[in-house]
C-alpha cells in the first residue's frame, strides 16, 4: 500500500505528459484528479494504522542492491503519519489554486506530482539511500517551480534554495556512508547497510556520534530552517508561485524537523543529549527573531514566510525538550503548522492573484469588500497564534508543557513567541482588512469563489477538529514518541526530568485518585 | 468581563491564605488604581470616557477588597457594580444616540427635559455608584471599607486612599451628571435632542430598580451572599467588619458623608455657565492637564514599548538579517566565485604554459625531496 501511495504521484506525472500539448484544459484537472488518489490511499493508511503500536506498520521490504545493502523499505510511523496525510491533502489542494499558472501549465503540474512522490517517500523511507535519493529528488521539481513560474527575483530565490539545501545534503550524505561502513565493521559478514532499523543497533562511539549528528543536522537544520540557516526561505518563499509557497511551508520545512527526529534522535541518542542545549538555544533563537523580524516586513508574504521561522522554532524546541509531551507537541505542530501557514499562503496567492501586489501598504479595509476571505484570513492568522480550541494552541501549549520540566528558561522565553504571533499577525491583518477602504483597486475586489471557498474550508475544518479533538492525531503518535525517549533513556545515562514522560503524568493521576 | 481578575483572585483564596504578602500587594495596588482612575475620571470630558476610567477606579475597589481578604464584600461590589454601571452605560448611549453621536459633555447640558426617563434613571445610577444609602452601592463599598478599616495596621492608610476616593467618586459622577442634564443647553447646532425609543428606556428602568435594591441581598441586617458563599470560602481566613456597632456607623457615616462633599463640590463647581466650571478647572493647573490625558500612559507606552520594540524590529530584520545573516550567506558564495575567477587563468589551453607548471613543479618535488631525503 505505501509503494502505492509513492508512485501513484509518479505514474499520475507520466499520463499527464502523454496528454497531448494542445488540450491544455485537460492539465490541471488531471493533475488533481491524479493528486486525489493517494489523499484517498493515505487515508487509507491513516485510519487503518494500528494505534497502541509504536514500530513501523505496513512495512515494505524489497532488496534493490544486495551488495551495498540497498533496499526499497518502506514504513510508516506515529512519526511519519501526520506528515504522510498532510502531504497528500495539500497537493490537490494547491493545484486547485493554480489556475493563475498559464505559461507551460503541463509542465508545472509535473513538477509538482514529481515533487509529491519525493515527498511521501522522503517520510516513509526506512533505507538511509532511498531517504536520501527522495531528499535530493525534491531539490528538482520545487527548484523549477521556483525558478520557471516564481516571481521577479525567482533565479536568484531558485538557485539560493538548491545550493543552500544541496550543500547540507552533501554532509548528510558523507555522514550516511560512514554509517553504513560502521556498519560493516561491526557486523559478522562484514555486509554493508543502509538499513535504517539494521543501523539503530550500531554501537557508535560517543565522539563520532557528534560528528555524525553535527552532519545530520546540519542538513535538517537548513531545511527547518533554524536560525541563522534561514535566509533561503523568505526569498524562496516569496518568489515561489502560491502552490510552491504552500508546500515549501506546509511539508518541505518539515524534512527538517522529521529529520531530527527520526535519524538524529535514535542514531546518536548520547550526542542529542550533549547537544540539547545547543539546539535549543538556535530553537529560542528562532523563535523570537523570527517573530521580530516578521513584525516589520513590508510584503504579506515575507511576514507570513518569516513566521514560520518562528513556528519551526516552537517545533524543534519540542522535540529537544525530550519529553513526552515535548516531543508530541513538535509532532503534532508540524502538521498544524502545515495547515495553517498552508491556508495563509492561499490567502496571499488569492489576494496577490486580484491585486497583483502582496505590499501591505497597497491594502487597507478590504474586510468590507471581501468580508469571507478577511474571515478566513482572520481564523487561520487565530489558528497560527495558538488561539486555544484551534489547533495551533495544542502544539504550542504541548512544546511549553513539554518543555518547562526539562528546559524552563527555554520554555519562558519562548512563551514570548506566542505574544509577538499575536503582534505580527494581527497588526497585519489590521492593516490589510480593517479601517477605511483605500486606493480605487481595492474597491474593485471580489471576495473568494465558491472554488476558493472549497479549498479553503477543508483546511479550516482540520484547524478546528485538530483544535478541539487533537486525539484523532496523538493517540496515534504517542506510541512511537515514547519509543523514542525509551530509547534514549536506555543508551543514554539522561532520565526525563518528572513530570517528562506520560507515565508521570499518569502515575501521579492514579496516585490521586487513592487518595 | 474586566471583573474576571477579581473573581480569579476570589476563587484563588485558598492560595493567596497561605501568601498575606501577596494579599498584601493586591490590597495595595488595588487602593491606588481606584485613587489613580478616579482622578483621571474627574480630568475627562468624554462622557464614556468617565464611565470607563470610574469602572478602572471601581475595580480598584474590588481588589482593594480581595486584598484585603474581603472576599465576599469583593464579589458583593462586584455585583452591585455591575448592576450602576451597566446602568450608567446604557444612560450613557441613550444620551449619545439623543446627542445624535456626540460623546463630549461640554456639548450637552440641560438634557433633563428632553429625556426625563434617562434623566431620572442615570441619576440612580449616579446615587448607587456615589454611595448613598440604600442603593446599592453603599452596601458593597462600605463593606469593603470596612473591613479594609478593621485590618488595622497600614491598612487603614489604604481605608483612608478608599475613603478619599469615594469623595472623588461623587464628585466626576455629579460633575457627569450636572454637566449632562442640568443647567443650559450647550447643543451644537442640528441637534435635537429627544428621549430614546422604549427598547432603549426599558432596560434603564429595570437596571435602576436593580441598582436601588440590589444591595439588600448582603446588608449587615440579613446576610444573604455571605452565607451563600460561605461553601466556597470553607477554611479561608476571612477579613471581617468591627464588631462595635458604634464603629460600623462611624465608619458608614464617614463614607457617606466624603459621598456628601464630593457631591455638593460637583454641584458647586458645575452648577453654573461654563465659563465658570472651565475657570474652576483652571484653577487646578497643570494637575488638571495630566489628569485630562490620564498621566500620559498611554504615551509613555508609546515611548518606552512601541517606538524601541519597532526599532528594534527594523534593526533585526534590515540590519541584522538582510546584512549580516544573509550578507554572509552571500558572502560564501562570492568568495566561491572570486576562487574561481582568480585560479581561472590557469586554464588557459596553451600547452607551453602547462609545460612550465610541469616543469616547475617537477622540480619543486625534487627539491623537496633532496632536502627530505628519500626514506
Amino acid at each position: 500500500m505505501l509503494t502505492l501511495l509513492v508512485l501513484t504521484p509518479l505514474v499520475g506525472a507520466v499520463v499527464i505528459a502523454l496528454v497531448p500539448a494542445r488540450r491544455r484544459e485537460l492539465q490541471l484537472p488531471l493533475g488533481m484528479a491524479v493528486s486525489v488518489a493517494p489523499l484517498g490511499v493515505a487515508g487509507a493508511v491513516f485510519f487503518s494504522f494500528e494505534k497502541g503500536e509504536a514500530s513501523f506498520q505496513m512495512v515494505e521490504r524489497m532488496v534493490w542492491w544486495e551488495p551495498w545493502g540497498i533496499s526499497w523499505h518502506l514504513g510508516v510511523d506515529g512519526i511519519s503519519l501526520g506528515l504522510v496525510a498532510l502531504t497528500t491533502l495539500l497537493f490537490p489542494l494547491s493545484l486547485a489554486a493554480s489556475d493563475s499558472i498559464t505559461h507551460r501549465r503541463k509542465a508545472f503540474v509535473m513538477a509538482m506530482l514529481v515533487l509529491e512522490t519525493g515527498l511521501i517517500g522522503t517520510f516513509l523511507a526506512l533505507d538511509l539511500v532511498l531517504f536520501f535519493v527522495f531528499f535530493e529528488v525534491i531539490l528538482v521539481p520545487m527548484y523549477l517551480i521556483i525558478g520557471i513560474w516564481g516571481g521577479e527575483r525567482r533565479v536568484y530565490a531558485a538557485v539560493k534554495f538548491f545550493i543552500y539545501t544541496a550543500f547540507g545534503s552533501a554532509l548528510l550524505l558523507a555522514a550516511i556512508i560512514a554509517l553504513a561502513v560502521m556498519h560493516a565493521s561491526q557486523s559478522l559478514d562484514g555486509a554493508l547497510s543502509f538499513d535504517y532499523l539494521a543501523l539503530l543497533n550500531l554501537q557508535i562511539s560517543p565522539t563520532a556520534q557528534m560528528w555524525l549528528f553535527g552532519a545530520f543536522a546540519l542538513a535538517f537544520a537548513i531545511k527547518v530552517p533554524l536560525f541563522p540557516f534561514h535566509t533561503w526561505l523568505p526569498d524562496a518563499h516569496v518568489e515561489a508561485p502560491t502552490a510552491g509557497s504552500v508546500l515549501l511551508a506546509g511539508v518541505l520545512l518539515k524534512l527538517g524537523t522529521y529529520g531530527l527526529l527520526r535519524f538524529n534522535l535514535t542514531l546518536f541518542p548520547e550526542a542529542t543529549v550533549s547537544l540539547v542545549p545547543v539546539l535549543a538555544v538556535l530553537a529560542v533563537v528562532g523563535i523570537i527573531y523570527g517573530a521580530v523580524v516578521a513584525i516589520v516586513q513590508p510584503d504579506l508574504k515575507k511576514l507570513v514566510a518569516y513566521s514560520s521561522v518562528s513556528h519551526l522554532g516552537f517545533v524543534v524546541l519540542g522535540i529537544f525538550a525530550l519529553t513526552s509531551a515535548g516531543l508530541q507537541g513538535a509532532v503534532i505542530q508540524n502538521v498544524n503548522h502545515g495547515l495553517t501557514t498552508g491556508a495563509l499562503f492561499l490567502l496571499v496567492g488569492m489576494l496577490y492573484d486580484r491585486r497583483h501586489t502582496k505590499k501591505i501598504a497597497d491594502f487597507g479595509g478590504l474586510a468590507s469588500r471581501v468580508p469571507l476571505m478577511a474571515g478566513f484570513f482572520l481564523f487561520m492568522a487565530f489558528a497560527s497564534i495558538g488561539l486555544p480550541g484551534l489547533n495551533g494552541f495544542v502544539g504550542e501549549f504541548l512544546v511549553l508543557v513539554g518543555s518547562f520540566p526539562s528546559l524552563p528558561a527555554f520554555a519562558v522565553v519562548a512563551a514570548f513567541g506566542v505574544v509577538l504571533a499575536a503582534i505580527y499577525m494581527l497588526w497585519a491583518y489590521q492593516r490589510v482588512f480593517t479601517g477605511p477602504l483605500t486606493g480605487a483597486a481595492n474597491r474593485r475586489l471580489v471576495d473568494l469563489s465558491p472554488k476558493e471557498t472549497a479549498i479553503l474550508a477543508p483546511l479550516a475544518v482540520l484547524v478546528v477538529l485538530l483544535g478541539l479533538y487533537p486525539g484523532i492525531l496523538l493517540d496515534r503518535t504517542a506510541p512511537s514518541v515514547e519509543a523514542i525517549l525509551d530509547r534514549i533513556e536506555q543508551t543514554t545515562d539522561y532520565q526525563a526530568p518528572s513530570p517528562g514522560r506520560l507515565a508521570d503524568v499518569f502515575a501521579s493521576a492514579s496516585g490521586e485518585d487513592e487518595q | 468581563m474586566v471583573t474576571a481578575g477579581v473573581y480569579v483572585i476570589a476563587r484563588s483564596a485558598p492560595i493567596f491564605d497561605l501568601a498575606p504578602a501577596a494579599s498584601g500587594v493586591v490590597a495595595v495596588v488595588g487602593a491606588l488604581t481606584a485613587l489613580w482612575a478616579a482622578t483621571i475620571a474627574i480630568g475627562q470630558s468624554d462622557i464614556k470616557r468617565v464611565l470607563a476610567y470610574s469602572t478602572i477606579s471601581q475595580l480598584g475597589y474590588m481588589f482593594l477588597a480581595v486584598g484585603a481578604t474581603a472576599y465576599v464584600a469583593g464579589v458583593f461590589h462586584l455585583m452591585t457594580h455591575a448592576f450602576f454601571k451597566a446602568l450608567l452605560f446604557l444612560a450613557a448611549g441613550s444620551v449619545i444616540h439623543a446627542m445624535g453621536g456626540r460623546q463630549d459633555m461640554e456639548e450637552m447640558g440641560g438634557l433633563r427635559k428632553a429625556m426625563p426617563v434617562t434623566f431620572v434613571t442615570m441619576g440612580v445610577g449616579v446615587v448607587a455608584i456615589a454611595g448613598f444609602p440604600p442603593l446599592a452601592g453603599f452596601w458593597s463599598k462600605d463593606e469593603i471599607l470596612s473591613v479594609v478599616f478593621n485590618q488595622g495596621g497600614w491598612y487603614t492608610v489604604l481605608w483612608l486612599v478608599g475613603l478619599i476616593t469615594a469623595l472623588l467618586t461623587a464628585f466626576y459622577m455629579f460633575r457627569q451628571f450636572v454637566m449632562v442634564f442640568l443647567g443650559k443647553p450647550r447643543w451644537p447646532d442640528g441637534v435635537t435632542p429627544h428621549e430614546s425609543p422604549r427598547s432603549m428606556t426599558a432596560p434603564l428602568v429595570i437596571l435602576a430598580v436593580l441598582s436601588v435594591a440590589g444591595g439588600l441581598i448582603n446588608t449587615p441586617f440579613r446576610l444573604g451572599l455571605e452565607h451563600f458563599l460561605e461553601p466556597s470560602f470553607e477554611g479561608v481566613h476571612l477579613g471581617h467588619p468591627p464588631e462595635g456597632v458604634g464603629l460600623v456607623l462611624i465608619l458608614a457615616a464617614l463614607a457617606v458623608g466624603a459621598g456628601v462633599v464630593g457631591a455638593a463640590m460637583a454641584f458647586f463647581a458645575y452648577h453654573r455657565p461654563a465659563a465658570g466650571w472651565r475657570r474652576f478647572q483652571s484653577g487646578f493647573g497643570k494637575v488638571w492637564g495630566w489628569w485630562e490625558n490620564a498621566y500620559r500612559v498611554d504615551d509613555a507606552y508609546g515611548a518606552m514599548l512601541v517606538g524601541p520594540g519597532r526599532r528594534l524590529a527594523e534593526h533585526a530584520a534590515f540590519g541584522v538579517d538582510m546584512k549580516v545573516v544573509d550578507g554572509a550567506v552571500n558572502g560564501v558564495a562570492w568568495l566561491v566565485q572570486a576562487t574561481g575567477r582568480l585560479i581561472r587563468p590557469a586554464q588557459s589551453g596553451l600547452i607551453r604554459q602547462y609545460g612550465l607548471w610541469f616543469g616547475l613543479g617537477m622540480v619543486a618535488f625534487l627539491i623537496w625531496i633532496l632536502v627530505r631525503g628519500v626514506a
